[in-house]
């Protein structure tokens, strides 16, 4: 096994300590630090979106692979940075107004992050201006909107109208989702995407931003 | 009958024989009946507008695959002929729609030794069923249909949508309307009203009952428009004088709220945890004599939401033993159809107990121990074609982690510990044929509290009967509930945590 796959190895069984321990090994070794995000890390995430999309692995096994992820990371962002690397992309993500469920929007946070985005998270029962103000104010490239109720989903349509109206529709990507989302809703509203899981979310993202 | 008379259509009328529309024939209850349907509309629109039951759990948004019917002739645009879901057919042409193959008939078995001296009828609205009991000064008789507004989707929060639009709140008050009046009827033998009335349901039902707009507690900060109770004398319902129990909060509703008088979850001593399991999970604990109460998200994994899940109705699995060979139990030992709450929580927990998943909810490859069929790798067979998918696992988890993290968070807030309690009620259509220990080891309930744990059966509709028997405890339950600290968890910090742990078995 070469080291990249023990990274994302490591990543996948959220072995946190002995990933950071390997990247900094590896760093120290004269490693480049982009290789080690997107061939060791980012390819571990990636494993793990592809099996949680396939119901193999759950909630639980995302969450403590990302905290891995996320230490590793802290000891690999100095020389990211040295190396003048940047995210992808920036995401502005929210649960909508009326509704206070976030448990999927951070899986998709965590997913996005995962292959490389800034995630702007605005966190629960968030309206649109302080959508359009993060859009303007972090120059974003896409916007999340999550939403777990029937009742609220349709707040869905005032956000996307909103940021049309700001003059902002043509410069971000919209991506929805929640357990009431369809497909069917999304060309309705009028929003670019619909994605199921997280994992898809990150995926789409990614392809948006490539 | 499960056929709404008030929103049956006009009859045919000749002149609509024209291009825009073409002709719809449904049957049911073994009757064809024809209408003229206009074209484009979705097949499940149409049936809730002409009066048929088509049950559509997520409201007719694709997403459960529910609704199936059966075209018999003609094709829909997309989904063709056959089994097909009734949301995504849209009718270009004639077509035969048959729904007999589709429903089932509502049972539910009733808490006994409770009785009463007065007469009237107690009701409890469940969102999905209703129940009532007469009580004619010596017996007490029951009986239970389903809920006729589940043409509006299954869960409240569905229903709540439907009522932005206004017709909806008065289609569905005159459904739940009719559905009482029939109850009452079946009951009493004939078409004239009761006297007296005890009416418990959760705050939705209550407000839809009332012509009142649930709107409101559709998004937060999920604000109730009334919780006290109070006297209907409303000249559609066949209950001269119907009592309305007082609720606690928007998603603890009166029907909870009944619950603690069924059960001794007033008093002034012990630690005592009352869990109401269905769509939405309900929790009180009494800490010494103060109360406390969340509602938690289960979903409707414990109400017949996976792959071969059906409601507690006949043919469906409701008990599943395994002694090196399996022994099931179905509800009025039917031919074996679905699984139910109770069948679903004991195959999960039979596969936990046999190595067939491990701690994290994923399928072990070759150790299904019951399987009498092993063709795909993600499903674990019961009979020839019922079986749980690694799909339906993941929903299940997330419910049992929403109860059970709902009693843990919940006990904390009120500075009690899973050893303080004393003892823990489980109400609901789940306790009836439940197993505890199974419940437990599948972690539907905190494992600590399995030999404290009692199925209670539907505590709302006693709690009902108690209150028709006894006016007084209405005001002792008020003045209780007035003072009931309500958390609410879905922006619990704690909760989200705890959750997250318990998604593991």
């Amino acid at each position: 096994m070469n080291t990249f796959d023990e990274m994302a190895q490591l990543l996948e069984r959220g072995k946190a300590k002995d990933l950071t321990a390997l990247v900094e090994q590896q760093l120290a070794a004269g490693v480049s630090p982009k290789d080690i995000l997107t061939e060791g890390l980012i390819k571990g995430m990636s494993i793990i979106g592809e099996k949680f999309k396939n119901n193999e692995v759950f909630v639980p096994e995302v969450l403590i692979a990302a905290r891995a992820m996320n230490m590793a990371l802290k000891v690999l962002k100095p020389a990211l940075v040295n190396e003048g690397v940047q995210s992808i992309g920036t995401v502005v993500l929210c649960t909508v107004k009326g509704d206070l469920h976030d448990i999927g929007k951070n899986l998709v946070k965590i997913m996005m992050e995962g292959v490389g985005f800034n995630v702007v998270d605005l966190g629960v029962d968030c309206g649109a201006d302080k959508i359009i103000d993060a859009i303007r104010r972090y120059n974003a490239d896409i916007v999340g909107l999550s939403s777990l109720l029937t009742t609220t989903m349709v707040n869905m349509k005032d956000i996307i109208e909103s940021i049309d109206q700001a003059g902002l529709r043509d410069k971000v990507k919209i991506m929805i989702g929640g357990a009431p989302v369809t497909q069917q809703f999304a060309d309705e509203i009028g929003a670019d995407a619909y994605t199921p899981d997280a994992a898809t979310a990150a995926e789409v993202a990614k392809a948006y931003c490539a | 009958m499960l056929i709404l008379p008030m929103l049956l259509p006009p009859p045919r009328s000749p002149r609509h024989t024209v291009r825009d529309f073409c002709t719809v024939t449904v049957k049911q209850h073994g009757r064809t009946t024809c209408y003229d349907c206009e074209k484009n509309i979705d097949l499940l629109t149409f049936l809730q507008r002409t009066g048929h039951l088509v049950v559509a759990p997520c409201g007719g948004n694709g997403k459960c695959g529910k609704c199936v019917v059966n075209v018999t002739s003609g094709e829909c645009a997309v989904t063709g002929s056959g089994k097909v879901r009734a949301c995504r057919s849209i009718v270009k042409e004639d077509i035969t729609v048959d729904l007999d193959e589709a429903e089932g008939k509502g049972i539910e078995k009733f808490f006994s030794g409770i009785s009463t001296d007065k007469t009237g009828i107690a009701v409890d609205v469940g969102t999905t069923t209703i129940a009532a009991a007469y009580c004619d000064g010596k017996n007490i008789r029951y009986a239970s249909c389903l809920n006729s507004q589940s043409v509006f989707g299954s869960d409240v929060i569905s229903r709540i949508r439907a009522c932005s639009d206004v017709r909806n709140l008065e289609k569905m008050r005159d459904a739940v309307t009719n559905d009482i009046n029939g109850l009452i009827r079946s009951l009493t033998g004939c078409d004239s009203a009761v006297e007296n009335g005890v009416i418990a349901a959760n705050t939705t039902m209550l407000h839809i009952l009332c012509g009142v707009s649930p709107v409101s507690m559709g998004v937060a900060p999920f604000k109730p428009t009334f919780l006290d109770a109070k006297i209907v004398t409303d000249s559609n319902l066949l209950i001269k004088k119907a009592t309305l129990v007082c609720g606690i909060s928007a998603y603890v509703g009166a029907d909870v709220a009944a619950g603690l008088v069924a059960t001794d979850m007033l008093g002034d001593s012990g630690v005592k945890v009352l869990m109401d399991i269905g769509t939405n999970g309900e929790v009180v604990v009494n800490n010494n004599g103060v109360l406390w109460c969340a509602s938690t998200a289960a979903g409707p994994a414990f109400e017949g939401a996976c792959s071969c899940g059906m409601g507690g109705v006949d043919g469906a699995i409701s008990r599943i033993g395994f002694d090196g060979r399996l022994n099931i139990q179905t509800i009025n030992g039917t031919a074996a159809k679905g699984l139910c709450g109770s069948g679903l929580t004991d195959a999960i927990a039979l596969l936990i107990e046999n190595g067939g998943i491990d701690e994290s909810g994923a399928f072990c490859n070759g150790k299904r121990p019951f399987l009498e069929k092993s063709d795909f790798n993600d499903r674990a067979y019961i009979t020839c074609d019922v079986y749980v998918s690694q799909k339906d696992i993941r929903q299940f988890q997330l419910a049992k982690s929403a109860l059970c993290s709902g009693v843990t968070v919940l006990l904390k807030k009120a500075g009690a510990s899973l050893d303080d309690v004393d003892r823990l009620y489980i109400a609901g259509g789940l306790g009836y044929y439940t197993d505890i220990s199974n419940a437990s080891i599948a972690g539907v309930i905190p494992r600590q509290l399995k030999d404290k744990a009692i199925a209670v059966g539907n505590s709302s509709l006693q709690g009902a009967i108690r209150i028709l028997d006894d006016r007084s405890l209405l005001d002792v339950l008020k003045e209780k509930t007035s003072k009931c600290n309500v958390v609410e968890l879905s922006d619990d910090a704690d909760f989200a945590e705890t959750y997250i742990e318990n998604l593991s078995f």
